[in-house]
């Protein structure tokens, strides 16, 4: 039995993207991005469609040639290596297995570009499947394979050369919702045991939360904001950043006053907000507060009142979704979701047309740009 | 491949199949009746033609011309015809779509008159070298079949599977024997069979270019017509037939590509 801990750990290499962008004709697809995938971290690239991150990673890949900027691997720049030295694993969308050739020659392909011997090209192959749990696989052809198999296929060969740096294009996209799960902590545990620098793009937050040391949410070609996955959950820059990752309730604000950490807002309707979450925006300025379903406490009042960090609105409707009762509030117009925990639901749990206050805590006023 | 086929379709699909071969079968059968001129049913049973066609050395002589001049003509086609297939499928060219119409031409324009076009053009230029000029005419009418059947394979290819095999470490020199090659192979042949045939069936180019000693079997066909009316005619057509069939099967074997796979 050859033995999947063969495939020892390699230093991953740290990738620096330094003012990177892209064009074709008047059409900026990418637009100066910075950022760095730290040494065996998995940076996601997160975005909706079209916003770059596909044209990102394949600039790292050497794909697509830059219009400006560098990109450098431990400090390598690389930018004008052509793509077959740039020794990189990539996992494309639809795995990109060659379809005239055996699983074995597929995961031998990148071994025997680099002039390794045969019979230590099949041995390693072989390694790589079994880390890959395709051991018995070999010389099936990738067609009479399954999805995940084929994508454990694509894995396999992106890795029996041991890079540096492993890119992944919507990797998972094509599997069902299972598959993928498991599939993505199989992912996430061989980046670790093998301490490959990771860059994944994916338009699935959930997704990015799951795998992601790093997240850097993009749009428009630009990067909104790059930190941790909890940072970006719980400390969202922007409105967008806040609406794409996970779901928040928006109110329009003017920042009143800024005092000991506390931030204090007003709506154009005249509520009050207080909030000691941290924001770079000034005295005047417009905002956006932001509030998390999950946040949010109801209490049943039976009249509609206002106080600070506090709204009332009648429910219009529940939904029962196994660990939490969502419930819609219409206010002003408008509806406001809450998230409550099965076990804080009383004996009487709220009804549509019953008219119930949401409050929130100031930790949990999230605070970002309008744009 | 479950899906049920409704018998309407497998009616017009059976009238089809019995067009197409209806006439092929003709001349098999006419080909062997013991009769001195052609019948149809045919009258007894007989070889003597085949053996009197075989043995005959003006239709030897035409049969081994016509097999030099339409691999000629397959090379040059496809030396020429699938850079031109590349340039058109991956490769934006200003003035592409014309390139292709003026290419696909001789597909639409009847054959008659690009052949008297040639002879023309060729004694303007007081061109002797027979052999030349009907490789040229005859490259000139397969080189829309070798562009259409080549290009199709170079659009049908997986682009993504070029860069992964670049990301591996292919160089490009690599990625086109070891990932396009397998790909494109089937359209390249494909292309190559039907090239050689139209060459080697050719009636209406060869007519106005050739001469005594570049004499095609087509040719040769028809002045056996005109000359007489035995069944030999018929076992030369058959020959052909059974050449051409033997072409694609040799093909099969070899290559191992099915003839399915040649059409679509």
């Amino acid at each position: 039995m050859s033995n999947p801990a063969s495939i020892s750990k390699t230093e991953g290499g740290s990738v620096t993207l330094r003012g990177i962008s892209r064009s074709y004709g008047a059409n900026q697809v990418v637009s100066d991005i910075n950022l760095e995938a730290r040494s065996g971290e998995i940076l996601a690239l997160l975005g909706p469609s079209g916003c770059g991150k596909t044209t990102t990673l394949r600039m790292i890949a050497g794909l697509v040639q830059p219009t400006a900027g560098d990109i450098a691997i431990d400090g390598r720049p690389i930018t004008d290596l052509p793509v077959h030295r740039r020794n990189l694993g990539m996992l494309f969308q639809n795995y990109a297995l060659f379809p005239h050739m055996t699983v074995l020659e597929n995961v031998a392909f990148g071994l025997s570009m680099r002039g390794v011997e045969k019979a230590e090209t099949a041995e390693r192959a072989k390694r790589a499947l079994a880390l890959t749990h395709l051991t018995g696989f070999e010389d099936r052809m990738p067609s009479a394979l399954s999805g995940g198999q084929q994508q454990r296929v694509a894995l396999a060969r992106a890795i029996v050369y041991r890079p540096k740096v492993l890119l992944l294009d919507e990797p998972f996209g094509a599997l069902d919702k299972k598959l993928r799960e498991a599939m993505q902590i199989e992912l996430r545990q061989l980046c670790n045991e093998l301490g490959l620098t990771t860059i994944l793009v994916t338009h699935d937050q959930e997704e990015a939360l799951v795998l992601a040391d790093q997240i850097a949410v993009m749009r428009g070609g630009r990067i909104e904001q790059a930190a941790s996955a909890r940072e970006i959950y719980e400390r969202p820059s922007s409105h967008f950043v806040a609406d794409f990752i996970g779901t928040s309730n928006f109110i329009s604000a003017t920042i009143l006053g800024k005092h000991d950490g506390k931030t204090t807002l007003k709506s154009a309707s005249g509520q009050l907000f207080e909030s000691l979450v941290a924001t770079e925006l000034g005295i005047g300025e417009k905002a956006v507060v932001a509030i998390r379903p999950e946040s949010v406490r109801l209490s049943a009042t039976g009249e509609a009142t206002e106080a600070i960090n506090a709204r009332s609105g009648r429910v219009l409707r529940t939904v029962f979704k196994g660990q939490t009762l969502s419930v819609w509030l219409e206010m002003a117009g408008s509806e406001f979701v809450c998230a409550l925990p099965i076990e804080a639901i009383g004996a009487s749990p709220p009804q549509p047309g019953q008219i119930w206050t949401a409050n929130w805590s100031a930790e949990r006023t999230l605070i970002v740009r309008e744009q | 491949m479950t899906e049920t086929v409704s018998p309407l379709l497998k009616i017009v699909v059976a009238i089809v199949l019995v067009i197409v071969v209806a006439p092929l079968v003709v001349p098999l059968l006419m080909s062997i009746s013991d009769t001195a001129y052609i019948v149809f049913p045919p009258q007894g049973f007989t070889l003597k033609w085949y053996a009197a066609v075989l043995t005959n050395p003006e239709a030897q002589g035409s049969f081994l011309f016509s097999l030099e001049l339409a691999s000629i003509v397959t090379i040059m086609s496809l030396i020429l015809g699938i850079p031109c297939a590349i340039g058109l499928t991956r490769f934006k060219v200003p003035g592409q779509d014309a390139v292709l119409g003026i290419i696909l031409s001789p597909l639409i324009v009847p054959l008659i008159v690009t052949g008297v076009a040639l002879l023309q053009l060729f004694s303007i230029m007081g061109s002797r070298a027979t052999l030349l000029q009907l490789v040229i005419g005859h490259t000139v009418i397969c080189l829309p079949y070798v562009i259409r059947s080549v290009s199709g394979s170079f659009v049908l290819t997986n682009r993504n599977l070029e860069d992964a095999a670049s990301v591996l470490g292919a160089a490009p020199h690599v990625v086109a024997t070891k990932i396009i090659w397998p790909q494109v192979r089937p359209g390249i042949l494909a292309g190559g069979i039907f090239c050689f045939i139209v060459s080697f069936d050719d009636y209406p180019i060869s007519m106005w270019l050739a001469d005594g000693n570049h004499f095609p079997i087509p040719l040769y066909l028809y002045t056996v017509i005109e000359r007489s009316f035995d069944p030999s005619i018929a076992a030369i057509a058959s020959l052909m037939i059974f050449f051409a069939l033997l072409l694609v099967l040799v093909i099969e074997k070899v290559f191992g590509i099915s003839l399915a796979r040649l059409a679509s």
